[in-house]
Order: C-alpha cells, then structure tokens, then sequence
C-alpha cells in the first residue's frame, strides 16, 4: 500500500515494519506535541539507528512507520549515504582532474 | 554507457511473466518500487501504446534510473522512473560535454582565470538554490540548502559543479573559434536540467561573461548602467512566497520574488550576453557562414526527426527528453492537441517556427549574396525545415519568410532605390490588405478589442450599468462606465490604457494609438492575449519605469486582478515581456540601441535582413523567454561583425 507521496521512502517502511492497514501521516504526528505511540503487544519490537548511531526500540507499526520515515534504518549497516558516498567520489575525481591537467600541461 | 547504464542498475529482475505492463502487473510494480531498472521493461513494453514513461523527481539517489511507481489511469499506464538530482545534474552535464567535446578543435583561447570562474560559478548556483528554494523544496523532497559539512546533498552537487565549471572552462578553450559556428545546435540539444530550473548554455556563457570581464573586455559604461538599474530591480521587488510555475519556461525564467533570485538573474543576464558578445568578439575572424548555415540545416533537420521520433513510443520520448535536455516532454502523437500546434521537441510551436523559417531565409541569404552552394545532403535537411515549419504552422513566419525573400531578389534585381522603395510599398499594402480581408476585418470591433479582452478577464467587483437585454457595459464597449467607478479593481495598465481610449483628444485624420494597436492585433489573432496582459499587468510607477528585473515573471503573475489565474498565460510578445523586466525606460533603450545598430551596420546584407525578419516575428511571440532563441537573437544582433572572407564563406565542413 502506499502511505505518501514517495514511493521509496513506502517501500523502506514496508520493507522495515511490515505491511500493515494503518493509515500513516508524519505529518499530524509531527504537529501534534502530545502524540503518544502506543503500545503493540502483537507487534514484534524493531531496533532502529539513525546517523548518528542513536538507537530505538520501536514496539508498534506506527511507531515504527514514524521513525523510519524520519531518516532511522534497521540495521547500522544501511546508514549508507548516498549523497556522502557521490560526494567523496566527485572529490577525488576533482583531484584527479586537476592533476591530469597539470600534468598534460606540463607534458606540452 | 552514459545512455543505457544508469537505466539498467538493478539486482532483481522481473518475473519472465510479468514483463508486460498492463492492469494486470500494475500491481507488482507498485509494491516493488525501487527494485527493478527502466531497462528491465523496454524491450517487452517497446510497442506498449499505453504506456507513458515519465521521471519521479523525488528520487534517492539509489532509486536514480529504477522504476519508482506505476499509476494505471484512465486505460493508460503511468510509469514513474527515479531520477536523482544529483545523479541528474552528472549524467546530463556529462552527455551535453560529449556533444561539446565533438565540436573541432580550434587554436586555443587561454583561460588564466578557471579557479576563479569555477569559484564564482559555484557561488552563483548556490545563490540560485537559496533564491528558489520555493520551487526545489515543492519537488525535491532532500532539498537542503543548509552550510553544514554533513550536508552532502548539498556538498557534493557544489562540488560536481566545480568540477563542471572546470570541464567546461577547459573544453571551450581548445574549442573557443569553433564555438559560434556550431551555437545553432542550442535548438537541437536545449541543455535544460530534468530536476532544476537551469540550463548548461547558462553557465557556458555566464564562463565566458566572467571571462570578458576578468580581461576587461566589456564596455564600462554600459556595465554600470546596468548595475545601477539592477538595485532599481532590487528596490521593486516585493519579498514574499510567490511561486511561478515555470512550466516550458523550464531553465530561463526566474521562479520566485526572492531578493536572492532577481541579484542571480541580473548577474546571469549581465554574463550571458557579456559572453555572446566576448564570443562573436573575439572570434569573428573565424566565423564561417557555410558552416553555420550548414549547423542551421542539420539542427532544424533533426530537431524535426527527433519530434517524429518521439511520437513513435514513450521510451524515445524519455529518453530524448532527458538527453537533449528538454524543457517539457515532447509531442507524443502527430497532430495537434487540445487546440496546440505540434511542437516536436520544441517549448513552444511559434518560436521553432520561427527557427526553421529563419534557417530557411539564411540558407536563401546566404546562396543568394555568398553563393554558398547548396548540396544534396542539405537540399533534404530544407525539406524537412519546411515540412517542421509547415507543423508548427507559424503562419506569420512562413507570411513574413515569403516577404523577406521577395525583398533579398529586388534587392539583388533592382538598383534604383525609388523603384526598390515603390515596390516595397506595394507589397506591404497587398500584403496588409490581404490579411484584413482573411480575418473579416471590422475596425469599429478590431479598435476596440484589446480592452475588451482585457476588461472581459479582468475581476471587476462593482456592478456596471447595462441594457434591457442584459448585456453589460463592457460587452458594449461602455469603457467609460469603468472610468466613473471610484478605485476599479483594475490594472494599472488597462486603466490608463482605457482612459487613454475615452477621454484623449484624437488629431484629425489620426487614429487613436491605442485603437490602432487594438486594430493591428486583431488580423494577427493577438487581441485576447494582449488584453490579458493589460488585465494581469500592475505595475506601479517604479515598476513601470525600470521593470521588475530579468526574466522576472513572478510579480506580474502574483496579481489577482482576473479570472485567469492558473496556466502559463504569456504575454505573447517578446516586448511586452521585455516591458516587465526592463520597464519603459529599458525597453525604450534597448530598441534605440537596436535602430542605432542597423541604421550604422544597413550596408551588411545579412544582417540587415536576419535582424528585420528575427525583430518582426518578436513583437507577436514570446521567442525571447527560450535561451535558444535569445542567443540567436544576441548572434544575429552582431552579424554585421562577421567579416567577409572568402575562405570562410566556403569552408563548409
């Protein structure tokens, strides 16, 4: 099922929590400050991480839903950045550039 | 590879049964979203007519070529395909650097200054994404502009940019002589990226503009004239969130009111056209007319191509909108839709019409005073010009083609000026007669229309005093009854103009500007559109004066003054745009400047008649608001530079 507008970000909720009927809104969780998550006893408890190696224990698919959608993974191995990784590979493509010039001037 | 790879990464593959895309596997691709790459489906969906291929904008980066949805609507299957900005902004830059890459070299232009210009350029696009921000946060979900070291997102697109300014700066230096010769090809490729509001021909000639200046190859005077207007620009601008759906305009029109967005498009205009001229400048010895003529064919050849082959299944039309860098997807079918001339690969039907008239005319220009051959290979590339000029059905090109080449042959015939003027005379006043007997002409209607238009649109709150059949006073062309309504919840523009109608003295025998205005844009079918404008234009005093700055849109169109407030309505003339971002003052100057020019340069044949067909067809479309047709605009404007060497004419390669 599809719970927002991003169809990865729905795909990484189902992978990670399971399917599930309940109607997901970050949104209205995010504005309401007196949101309280409760409880699933049906529901078997995830570990979650985020960036910077912070971890939760999320004990109801909503919950689950709230978090993962706010960026937290299920394993520490997936923390990979996507961005981070493009972004040392374009440095070192930046250096290797401009040594190559240098070089090629340098040759002429 | 940078065609098929990015569309084939995939670890999972698709059930042997499931291949086909109809209401059937719908199912299977909405659930496994980011699974299984574009390449995956091709070959068994190539004749699948139902299918539509478009890209998710909103894609992560690991997403970036996978099929990241599927919407079955309306019989028709909607196939969402990740692109990443990022990835994007790479993978098309990359492709766009190939195609610079096969222009010949030439000897080579030094740049001393790629550190500093890359630096700056990097600048610049960051400026751009803090003045647009509205339009990247509504559709890029990771959009994050914050200056922080774990902002990759952020980091490393400044960092590919660099690393694009560097690339560019270096190719166009071993290119740099070459370059005007091949410009015709911005019809062809429009470098426009999928995921922002920019395009590559931007920062090629913002490079070149730094360039120029940096070698203190720019005109002082008129530099800081500018610039003063530019605070002008600055000052009229009011902050606020408007938002204006670039929509065709995609790449060359700011999208926002943002202080940081006019400052990013001052600066930008001020370096596009400081560097075309620095261009032309510095290598007119090397322009060759055969060569640009023959650039001029192959483009309109085989934009027309690329616009047939679009129409022939959805995969192409992706596929040629993402690497030619489109500003919208192309035509998918042959014929017209909802009421739209096709328009091929082009933004717009009216402005490469005018293209392929104007390839057409050069060709002509260019046989006719250069005796540039015409071979058989390009006898078949003018044959596809007409036919792409016959589909977009511009008949004011094809009407004004016709008259620019009957003035060409009296010219090259006649030498007496008195007969060239008699016969000139003469055709102009056939020409204006027949098209006011083809439009069923009615003065006392056509000299009333554009306020008409105008008022008709227009969200007037007070009720206006009509006749016992219950038409109202602007259905009976009342105007006056406005004018006694104590502050109209009108235009500025239509109240002065309809002021202008009522209440000033007309001279005997002389009709009233605005009536003759009206009365000319009724036979070109303009009446509406200019009306429109009228009704939506608001300008205050300032505003009317100095404009609301370049490629600045968002002010005229966050006024609520008419019914017509959703869709991409343009003025539909290029200086009634220019009138919004120069006010009356720029625009004024421009067009002495312009006379000033051809008056000087009359005796260079091409120019002469480039310029009067170019500036003719801009005054009833909306050409100048696409970069391609901009920059022909700036190179036609310094023809007359181009020197005539005899080497050059035939050096067609």
């Amino acid at each position: 099922m599809v719970f927002s507008n991003n169809y990865c970000m729905d795909k990484l909720i189902v992978t990670t929590c399971g399917d599930s009927n309940i109607k997901f809104n970050a949104e209205e969780i995010g504005n309401d400050p007196n949101f309280v998550f409760v409880n699933d006893p049906n529901y078997e408890t995830i570990i979650l991480y985020n960036q910077e190696g912070n971890i939760i224990n999320v004990n109801s698919w909503l919950e689950c839903a709230n978090y993962v959608s706010g960026g937290w993974t299920p394993d520490a191995l997936d923390l990979f950045n996507g961005e981070q990784y493009l972004f040392f590979t374009m440095f070192f493509l930046t250096i290797a550039y401009k040594l190559i010039k240098k070089l090629l001037v340098a040759k002429r | 590879m940078i065609l098929v790879l990015p569309w084939s990464i995939s670890e999972n593959t698709v059930p042997s049964d499931l291949t086909f895309l109809d209401i059937n596997t719908v199912g299977f691709f909405q659930t496994n979203t980011c699974d299984h790459s574009l390449s995956s489906l091709v070959f068994e969906n190539i004749n699948n007519n139902k299918l539509k291929i478009l890209p998710d904008w909103n894609s992560e980066l690991e997403c970036h070529g996978k099929i990241n949805g599927v919407d079955y609507f309306s019989n028709n299957i909607k196939l969402y395909v990740g692109t990443n900005p990022n990835i994007d902004f790479i993978l098309q830059s990359l492709f766009w650097i190939v195609v610079l890459f096969l222009i010949p070299k030439s000897s080579h232009k030094k740049s001393k200054y790629i550190n500093l210009t890359s630096s700056l350029m990097v600048f610049l696009f960051y400026l751009h994404l803090v003045g647009e921000k509205g339009y990247y946060e509504r559709h890029l979900r990771e959009f994050d502009i914050s200056l922080s070291l774990d902002n990759f997102w952020l980091l490393s697109m400044l960092l590919v940019f660099f690393l694009l300014s560097n690339v560019i700066s270096d190719l166009i230096s071993s290119r740099f002589y070459n370059l005007v010769n091949y410009l015709p090809f911005m019809f062809l490729i429009s470098g426009t990226y999928n995921t922002f509001n920019l395009n590559i021909f931007i920062f090629i000639f913002s490079i070149l503009g730094m360039n120029s200046i940096l070698e203190k190859k720019i005109n002082i005077k008129l530099s800081i004239l500018y610039f003063i207007l530019s605070f002008l620009y600055l000052y009229n601008s009011q902050e606020n969130s408007v938002f204006f759906d670039v929509d065709k305009l995609k790449g060359f029109i700011n999208s926002s009111n943002s202080q940081e967005s006019i400052i990013f498009w001052a600066i930008i205009y001020y370096l596009l056209i400081s560097g075309i001229v620095y261009l032309i400048n510095e290598s007119k010895e090397k322009i060759s007319l055969g060569v640009i003529k023959s650039s001029m064919l192959i483009t309109g050849g085989l934009s027309v191509f690329f616009g047939l082959l679009a129409t022939v299944n959805s995969l192409f039309s992706f596929v040629i909108y993402y690497y030619l860098g489109l500003n919208k997807f192309p035509m998918t079918t042959l014929s017209s839709v909802e009421g739209n001339t096709w328009r091929g690969i082009a933004p717009s039907a009216e402005a490469y019409g005018e293209y392929y008239a104007f390839c057409l005319l050069f060709t002509f220009i260019a046989f006719s005073y250069y005796k540039l051959k015409i071979t058989n290979l390009q006898i078949l590339l003018i044959l596809m010009n007409i036919y792409g000029l016959f589909k977009t059905n511009n008949f004011a090109a094809i009407a004004l083609l016709t008259f620019t080449c009957l003035l060409v042959l009296l010219d090259l015939r006649l030498k007496n000026n008195k007969q060239v003027i008699i016969i000139i005379s003469l055709l102009v006043s056939i020409s204006i007669g027949s098209l006011l007997q083809i439009s069923n002409f009615n003065y006392v209607y056509s000299s009333k229309a554009l306020i008409y238009e105008g008022l008709s649109v227009t969200k007037i709150e007070k009720s206006l005093p009509g006749d016992q059949w219950g038409r109202s006073a602007i259905e009976l062309a009342n105007f006056g009854e406005i004018l006694k309504i104590e502050e109209p919840n009108i235009s500025s523009s239509l109240l002065a103009v309809t002021k202008h109608y009522t209440t000033s003295k007309n001279l005997q025998y002389m009709p009233n500007t605005v009536s003759l205005i009206s009365a000319i844009s009724v036979p070109i079918n303009r009446s509406e559109k200019w009306g429109i404008f009228l009704a939506k234009y608001n300008p205050g005093v300032s505003e009317f004066l100095f404009g609301y700055g370049p490629q600045q849109i968002a002010g005229y169109y966050q006024e609520d003054l008419t019914n017509i407030n959703t869709g991409l309505v343009l003025p539909h003339s290029s200086l009634l745009s220019y009138l919004l971002f120069f006010g009356i003052i720029g625009l004024s100057s421009l067009i002495y400047y312009l006379f000033i020019n051809i008056y000087q340069n009359r005796k260079s044949k091409i120019f002469m008649f480039s310029i009067f067909f170019i500036i003719i067809n801009l005054i009833k479309s909306d050409s100048l608001l696409y970069i391609s047709n901009f920059v022909l605009l700036v190179v036609v404007m310094n023809f007359y530079k181009i020197k005539k060497q005899s080497e050059n004419l035939n050096n067609e390669t």
